[in-house]
């Protein structure tokens, strides 16, 4: 397969483990070209661990992880060119200026676009002369994401990027990503917890919760394919097995998140009588998976 | 307040993963090597002193422990915890009474000299309190005065009081009250920095250590601050400016000093003579400090003499400890994050394949090594070897110097291989390590008579068994950094 063929992030059974606590429990899932996926998931649900692992900067305890078609253990230069991360919490060169940082991370990169850089630093009001340590935290993440940006990557990996950004400069980040992925075809994955920008810009959702991945799929497909399925005491034990979170009530009343099977159709146990289904918003399909 | 969890609060604390483990691994080994030199007392009829020693030791390592407990009350203050804070506090009085109490009651009923042998417990358990609340400059002044007070007592014919003395009881409250008192003042003193951050200088030793909290994802280090390095304290004029130059892939090896940052930047000339102008005042100062202790007419002509061979090399062998210690924190601390640079390296273009990558890492790593410890270790042997024609001495020096890079080297060798060395394990191997290479190069160089056999003997035998224990922990780490894909895989 050639490398423009291949998906640019593919996940193959990756299971993690730190000390005692399994972060990830057999992940399998593949990043389309062109995508903007967002990565759902309460803290500690494993968002970070997968990103990591998806890029190569862990070794997970089992399976393995490709990007743009090698592994991500050992990538080589010429897709290293063509990715971009931003961790959560930005930390790396704390003894440069921003300035700095950018002179010396741009010779590494080809396609790095020193005109972005300088726009985007007088538009987004990133202070350049200070070392990155003494900048805040919402400054750190600007500068980290327009080195993410500036290098012009086929592949962008953003690990919660809006959390310790303002309203104004989180509709700036979400607009340059959705101009990216529509002009320039990049993909996007991106973590976050707050649905509001997923529904922003997202193309394709992921849940993933206690380290399994309990969703996947297009954002405009959620209300369509799933639903809150309430069933009355009498007919509990009719409920389903397949399905996505299930809580019991006092009263021996069920309530279920299910999908609609291969060919469309909802369980059988939606029909039984007294039995109530609910169309979901993406917010109330996370609480109702992930609570 | 219960006393039960006062009590406990100690052993909950953020210090230990598995404290009482610990604790009483440490009081097993201890009461055993008492129990063993105080049954072979025919032999040596000393053995009661060396059970003491043994103890005393085991309740400063139970010190530092308490000691570092001011974390958890910083973190009590800043989340507004007053109860918290003074249950903390009271929680360390209470444990150090009571380790105390328990470890000399035994011995006191056991051995015929009670009042010295608890005396020295209560000296062990002050010493490693303090050595976790005291700023970095009061314990690094402390290993320069040591030997100075040394030789000053040995040529002043004030002989060391054994502990039998009876006199000893002024030797141990002159120690412990002032211990207890500075720890005291600088309990109050952390906590009211709890909110801002604290120069690396002045900073207790116990918080310049990572700390996790016991997360998987390592913060920054509490008294950093926002920063997260603790070296953008210090004034503006002496931050370190980093020669950038033309560093990139056509320079592979500058560039991965710049992104390594700390000890390993290149800086630019200005920002080098800037940064080493202090320490050659403050060399200058002490030489001037220590001038009236030259001319002083007390001072033997023997003991002068050794104070003036001594010193030059102890201080060379201070830098040296120093150097070493910092590089060695500052890899750990960037491998621990990993939101840092090693994630930007490791998706670095340009810096060729996994194995030319990990070569290149350890050449800059161990670069440091070659170019300043080693040559800076054979100007120390020299000039020893030319001021004492004693080839023992000598030999002393070299293997005792020769700990730091051994040291550093295995510190290199277990991060890259991303060896699971609990936090905990690097603090004994730094105090261990402090503990032979301060005392040995004290007995290599300020020793008057150099040293008794017996001490002598000692020394020798506790530099090759940290040696043997490096090369062990560099040898598990460089095998296990050889299975790994890259280099730039940080600790989890």
């Amino acid at each position: 397969m050639s490398e423009s063929n291949c998906a640019p992030l593919v996940a193959q059974g990756l299971w993690h483990t730190y000390e005692e606590h399994s972060a990830l429990r057999g992940v399998d899932f593949t990043v389309e070209a062109g995508s903007v996926l967002g990565l759902i998931g309460r803290n500690g649900a494993g968002k970070s661990t997968l990103i990591r692992a998806l890029l190569g900067l862990l070794v997970p305890s089992s399976g393995c992880a490709l990007v743009l078609g090698e592994p991500a253990l050992r990538l080589t230069d010429r897709i290293k060119e063509r990715i971009a991360y931003v961790p959560q919490q930005p930390e790396a060169f704390p003894w440069l200026t921003a300035t700095q940082m950018f002179a010396f991370v741009g010779r590494f990169f080809p396609r790095w676009d020193d005109a972005f850089v300088r726009a985007t630093l007088s538009r987004w009001d990133v202070p350049t002369g200070r070392p990155l340590a003494k900048l805040s935290p919402g400054e750190r993440q600007r500068v980290e994401l327009i080195r993410a940006l500036a290098c012009r990557p086929d592949v962008l990996v953003l690990d919660e990027p809006a959390a310790a950004l303002d309203p104004v400069a989180r509709r700036d980040l979400l607009r340059e990503v959705a101009l990216r992925a529509g002009e320039d075809g990049c993909t996007v994955l991106f973590s976050t917890h707050i649905v509001s920008d997923l529904e922003r810009v997202a193309s394709q959702i992921a849940l993933l919760h206690a380290g399994r991945l309990l969703l996947h799929c297009a954002l405009d497909d959620t209300k369509e394919r799933y639903a809150r399925l309430w069933l009355p005491p009498r007919h509990a034990a009719a409920a389903p097995d397949a399905a996505l979170s299930r809580r019991a009530h006092s009263d021996g009343s069920l309530t279920l998140v299910v999908g609609r099977g291969a060919r469309g159709d909802w369980p059988p146990a939606v029909q039984l009588d007294g039995a109530r289904l609910d169309a979901l918003g993406l917010e109330d399909l996370f609480v109702e998976i992930a609570a | 307040m219960k006393m039960r969890l006062v009590f406990g609060l100690a052993w909950r604390g953020p210090n230990l993963h598995k404290p009482w483990v610990v604790a009483f691994a440490a009081l097993a080994m201890c009461s055993a090597a008492a129990l063993v030199l105080h049954t072979t007392r025919p032999l040596w009829p000393a053995g009661w002193l060396g059970a003491g020693v043994v103890l005393a030791l085991w309740l400063a390592a139970m010190g530092v422990l308490l000691g570092s407990m001011v974390r958890l009350a910083v973190e009590a203050r800043r989340l507004c915890l007053p109860g918290l804070e003074r249950a903390t506090a009271l929680s360390v009085c209470l444990n150090a009474l009571a380790l105390w109490v328990l470890t000399a009651i035994p011995l006191a009923v056991l051995s015929a000299h009670p009042a010295p042998l608890t005396e020295l417990l209560a000296i062990g358990l002050a010493a490693g309190i303090a050595y976790a609340l005291l700023p970095f400059w009061v314990v690094a002044l402390a290993l320069l005065l040591m030997p100075l007070l040394q030789t000053l007592t040995e040529s002043l014919r004030w002989r060391g009081i054994a502990p039998q003395d009876p006199r000893f009881i002024a030797v141990c409250v002159a120690f412990v009250a002032p211990a207890v008192l500075f720890s005291a003042w600088n309990w109050r003193r952390v906590l009211q920095h709890a909110n801002r951050p604290i120069g690396w200088f002045s900073r207790p030793i116990m918080l310049s250590a990572t700390w996790t909290g016991g997360s998987p994802t390592p913060r920054a280090n509490p008294a950093d601050g926002v920063a997260g390095v603790s070296g953008l304290q210090i004034p503006r004029w002496l931050q370190p400016q980093v020669a950038l130059h033309e560093a990139g892939p056509a320079d592979p090896l500058r560039a991965l000093r710049i992104a390594l940052g700390g000890p390993y930047s290149p800086l630019t000339p200005a920002s080098t003579l800037r940064r080493i102008s202090p320490p050659l005042g403050a060399v200058g100062l002490l030489a001037l400090l220590f001038l009236p202790v030259f001319v002083h007419p007390g001072v033997s002509s023997k003991g002068l003499r050794a104070l003036i061979l001594g010193l030059p090399v102890f201080g060379l062998g201070i830098v040296l400890l120093i150097g070493g210690l910092t590089r060695a924190t500052h890899l750990v601390r960037r491998w621990h994050l990993s939101g840092g640079e090693l994630a930007v390296l490791a998706l670095l273009p340009g810096s060729g394949a996994a194995r030319e990558q990990a070569a290149r890492l350890r050449r800059v790593l161990f670069s440091r090594i070659r170019l300043r410890q080693l040559p800076l270790i054979a100007a120390t042997v020299l000039i020893e070897a030319l001021l004492t024609p004693d080839v023992n001495r000598t030999l002393l020096l070299a293997l005792v110097l020769g700990l730091v890079p051994a040291a550093e080297a295995a510190v290199v060798y277990a991060t890259l291989g991303r060896v699971a060395v609990p936090r905990w394990g690097y603090g004994v191997m730094t105090a261990i390590g402090q503990l032979v290479f301060v005392g040995g190069l004290n007995v290599a160089t300020f020793s008057v008579e150099f040293a008794s056999d017996g001490l002598r003997h000692a020394a020798f035998a506790a530099t090759l068994l940290c040696y043997f224990g490096f090369a062990t922990l560099s040898g598990l780490g460089r095998r296990a950094a050889q299975r790994l894909p890259h280099p730039y895989l940080g600790l989890d």
